[in-house]
Order: C-alpha cells, then structure tokens, then sequence
C-alpha cells in the first residue's frame, strides 16, 4: 500500500532540514497492470485523479511515464496531464505520423543554483497492443530519441536525469553507452529497494514497488567535473547502517509487548530468532565503527568528485501523515467507495445478488464449520478476523473492492461484482481464508480435509506496510484453532 | 540617537540573528558541502500502482 500521506509528510519535513529537495517519480504511478478490467475503470481512475492532485499537492518535478501509466489509455492521460502542476515526461511516446512525442520530453529545472535536466522514457517492452489504432501512438526505442535529446541538452544542463521505466538491463546498456546521464531513476519490478549502482559516470537506482517506500538521495555535485567519485568505500558503510536499521526494527517488533525473554519464555522458536537478531546487532555495530574510521581517514581529497549518500525509507504504519494529503485520499477512497456502493446497488437486481449474496466456488461459509467446531468458532468469534468487514463498515469503506479482499472471505482473484455480492457469511475474515475453500470438507468432513494455514497465507494481508507488526510463529500460536 | 531609534537598531540586530540561526539550523542537517560542490537531495519514488494508503 502507498500511504501517500506517509511519503508526503517526509518530503516536507525533509524539506523543512535540506534546501535543494527535488522530488521525481520515474512512472508506474497510476495503475499496477497494463490494462484495467472493464469492471474496475471508474474505481481506478478516480483513484488515478486522486494520486495526481497529491502529488500536486507534494510539488513533484516530475513524473515518468510507464506502460502502466496508459492502461486507461492515452486520451485519459493525457486528460490528466493538463490537471498536473508537474509535467508528465516522456521522450519516446510519440505519434505515429509524425513522431512528435505526445508529452514533453524533457525539462529543465534550476536548483541548489545548478541546471538540472530531466528526461524521460516509457519502456517499449510488452504487449503490441496497449495503444490502439485511434492513439496514432508509437513507443519508439530509446536509441532513437536518447542522442537527440542528449545533444540538445548539451551545455544546458550541469546535471543530466533520467526517469525510466526500461527493464534493468536495458538502464545498464544506457548508462554504459551514455555516461553524459549522471542518474537513472528506473521503474519496474523490482521486489525491494535498489541501491545505487554505478555504470561508468551513471548511478542507477529504484525503490520497490506498490509505494511501499522511497528514496532519499543526497549528493555532494561537482558541476565543473561531473564525475562521481568512487562510492564503493562509502555505500559499503550505508548498506551496513541501513541494514542496522532493519535489524533494529525487527528487534523492536519482538519488544512491542514487552521483554521477549519473558513473552516469549514458552516459544523456543521465537526466542532463539530474537537472540540471533541481538547477536547479529552486535556485529554490525562493530563493523560500522570499523567502517566509520576508515571513511574518516579517506576524508581530504574528495572535493574534485561528487559523492553521494542514500536511504530507503518504507512507509511504515507509525510514521505521521501529512494532513493536507491525508485529506486528498480520504476524499478520493469516499469517492471510490461511493462508486462502489453503486455498483453494489445496481447489482441488487441481478441474478448474482440474491438475497442470500454469492458463495464463490467451493466455499461454504463459516456458519457450516460451526455446527461441527463448536469451541474453535467461539475462539474465532473472539478474534479481529471475525470483525474485519465490521471494522470496514466502520470507516465508510465496505464498497471499496480495493479494501475488501483482507476483510472478507473467498474475494481474492474474484471479479469486482463477486466482491460486492458475497454472502453475509462471508463478510468476515472467516474460516475459509485460512483454511482454503471448505464445501467438500462439509460434505465429506473425513476424506477431503481442509488446508492448514502457511505463512504465505497470512502475508496476503498482513503485509510489512499493513502490520509490520506481524509474526508469523507468534500469530499462529494465538489464533490456533487446536485440534478439531 | 533618539530612544526609539535605538530599539528600532536592537530590534533589527535581534532579528537578523534569529534569521541567522534559522539558516544554519537548516544547514546543520547534512552540514556545509566541501568548497565547490552543489548540495542537493532527490526524493524519489516509482511503481506506486494506484496505491493511495492502507484500508483499516
């Protein structure tokens, strides 16, 4: 999950310390997929219309364009350009005929009294036929358009920037060919944080997705150079103190309910995971120390390179919101949840929304367990997992089909109009979504057993941004049905 | 000096010096960038996917 007034809230008090903040975004802003299911366009786009005014909201530089970013197709965006206080980038989305670019293909900015140029590209890789006919649009290759654009910013600009949503590989083989880019900022799958690497005079970099962090990239620039200064030294005593962050953030998990050694005196497992945390503390700690004196010593002679420095900060639930924003999404998931409620409504006619709302395959509900788990129901019926759509309801949010998936049983992989016709036994985090899908476990209790829950299970939901208070052995321990 | 252009001298005295330190405040965070570099800090994100913040 996003959390854009977290991401929000940082830049401002990072600006509130540092003069010179430029906040970019290199795309894949908008939508997850490349094309959004019929059922879910309104939704998604409200949501879209949302994201832009936040991050009007957050003065953002600019923002690349990524394959993504076209699933409600070119008119849409380019509808939306024109709401943006920031301008969309790409050099390479270009008409058909006369292969102008539809947006701009780069900007230029003046900070921390430099020039800055910013350019982007929308990767090319994908299906043929994301624009349509009536787009008279082309995804040209960067080899095309990149010599030009860097020709024409020559002398312009102290520092060049890319936004790029190219694969990896493909950022590698520009940096290696154009070494004039000094930055590349890339989108793409990447499953967590990338840390900055450098390819001949370019740093490339990216935060992991679905918003789940961001970036802060400091810099020491020599704008007569242009050189990066050799960062290796330096980023090994980075990734150590990030890596002491992590630890001390899974070491406060443990803590959160008291001293471990005593909460968790009856689990073997889990104390002997929290000792090997504390251990590996230590460790690092001396390492670092290490490290520290030997950057200390390295210190004299830098002035001639630039250097750099650079953290990841994920968008945990504890860090403040930013009011203004918060106000945004707040607007726009009422409005999502408004569309859905009348989505719901409409559907209420339908053959699918009967009364007694819709079973998706093989699920039962978790009425049918009760008859035969009697002390195992209670137990559950005592559990956050049996008010989870309660606790939607509470927030005005029980339409929103975005939100549903984690607070009822049986939605994910289902269509949005299954979301929203479940049957009231399902509207819970009941049985079933641990268990799996239970109907002939009901017909025939002995031969088809239920699944046991993994941990995989859990993490669905429970997810690093959505409860980074969440372990494994410990939750399982305290919502164990035991022996049925 | 009359009595009130002299309050008026404190004043400004006063209040470049709260300037100042306001200035070096902000400054003492990533602290003087060496002789001849630019200081400056990108805040960057990417593959935000729609999202907008958790549920409940």
């Amino acid at each position: 999950m996003g959390g854009l007034p977290k991401k929000a809230q940082q830049l401002v008090e990072l600006r509130e310390k540092k003069s010179g903040v430029l906040a970019l975004d290199s795309g894949a802003l908008l939508f997850k997929e490349e094309r959004i299911p019929p059922d879910q366009g309104q939704r998604l786009t409200t949501t879209a219309q949302g994201i832009v005014s936040a991050y009007n909201k957050m003065s953002f530089a600019a923002v690349g364009i990524a394959r993504q970013d076209l699933a409600a197709g070119l008119p849409f965006l380019l509808a939306l350009q024109q709401k943006a206080d920031f301008p969309w980038l790409s050099a390479n989305l270009a008409s058909r005929t006369s292969g102008k670019p539809y947006f701009k293909p780069h900007t230029l900015l003046t900070m921390a009294e430099m020039n800055l140029a910013v350019i982007g590209l929308t990767g090319n890789q994908g299906a043929n036929d994301l624009l349509t006919e009536k787009d008279n649009a082309v995804i040209l290759s960067w080899e095309e358009v990149l010599p030009k654009e860097i020709s024409l910013l020559k002398g312009r600009a102290d520092m060049l920037i890319l936004l790029s949503s190219f694969p990896a590989a493909v950022n590698k083989k520009i940096a290696d060919r154009h070494p004039e880019i000094h930055l590349i900022l890339q989108s793409g799958n990447a499953s967590g944080n990338l840390p900055p690497e450098m390819i001949n005079n370019t740093l490339i970099t990216q935060v992991e997705q679905q918003g789940k962090a961001v970036g802060i990239l400091e810099i020491h620039w020599n704008a007569q150079t242009k050189k990066w200064g050799d960062p290796s030294a330096d980023n090994l005593l980075l990734d150590k103190r990030n890596e002491l962050d992590r630890l001390g953030w899974q070491i406060g998990r443990y803590r959160k309910n008291g001293d471990p050694k005593v909460v968790f005196k009856n689990q073997p497992d889990v104390l002997t995971a929290y000792e090997a945390l504390l251990t590996q503390r230590q460790r690092l700690d001396q390492e670092i120390a290490r490290l520290l004196a030997e950057q200390n010593a390295r210190n004299a002679s830098r002035a001639q390179f630039s250097s750099f420095s650079y953290r990841f900060e994920a968008m945990r639930k504890e860090l403040p919101d930013n009011p203004a924003v918060h106000t945004i999404v707040e607007t726009t998931t009422n409005e999502v949840n408004r569309l859905g409620k009348l989505a719901a409504k409409a559907r209420a006619a339908t053959p699918l929304a009967q009364s007694q709302g819709v079973f998706p395959e093989n699920h039962v509900g978790s009425s049918a367990c009760q008859s035969c788990h009697v002390p195992q129901f209670k137990k559950w019926l005592n559990t956050r997992h049996a008010s989870a759509y309660a606790t939607l309801k509470r927030k005005g949010q029980q339409f929103n089909t975005k939100c549903l998936p984690c607070h009822v049983t049986g939605a994910f992989g289902q269509s949005e109009e299954i979301v929203l016709s479940l049957a009231a036994d399902l509207r819970q985090v009941g049985c079933e979504t641990c268990h799996g899908p239970s109907k002939q476990h009901a017909a025939r209790p002995q031969s088809a057993k239920p699944n046991r829950p993994t941990k995989d299970t859990c993490l669905r939901c429970h997810t690093a941004d959505q409860d980074d208070n969440f372990i494994f052995p410990e939750a399982l321990a305290r919502l164990r049905c035991g022996n049925p | 000096m009359t009595k009130s252009s002299f309050l008026l001298l404190v004043l400004l005295i006063l209040l470049t010096e709260a300037f100042a330190s306001e200035a070096a405040e902000k400054k003492k965070d990533g602290g003087d960038p060496p002789a001849g570099l630019h200081e400056l800090t990108f805040f960057f994100s990417n593959d935000v996917w729609g999202e907008t913040e958790p549920c409940g």
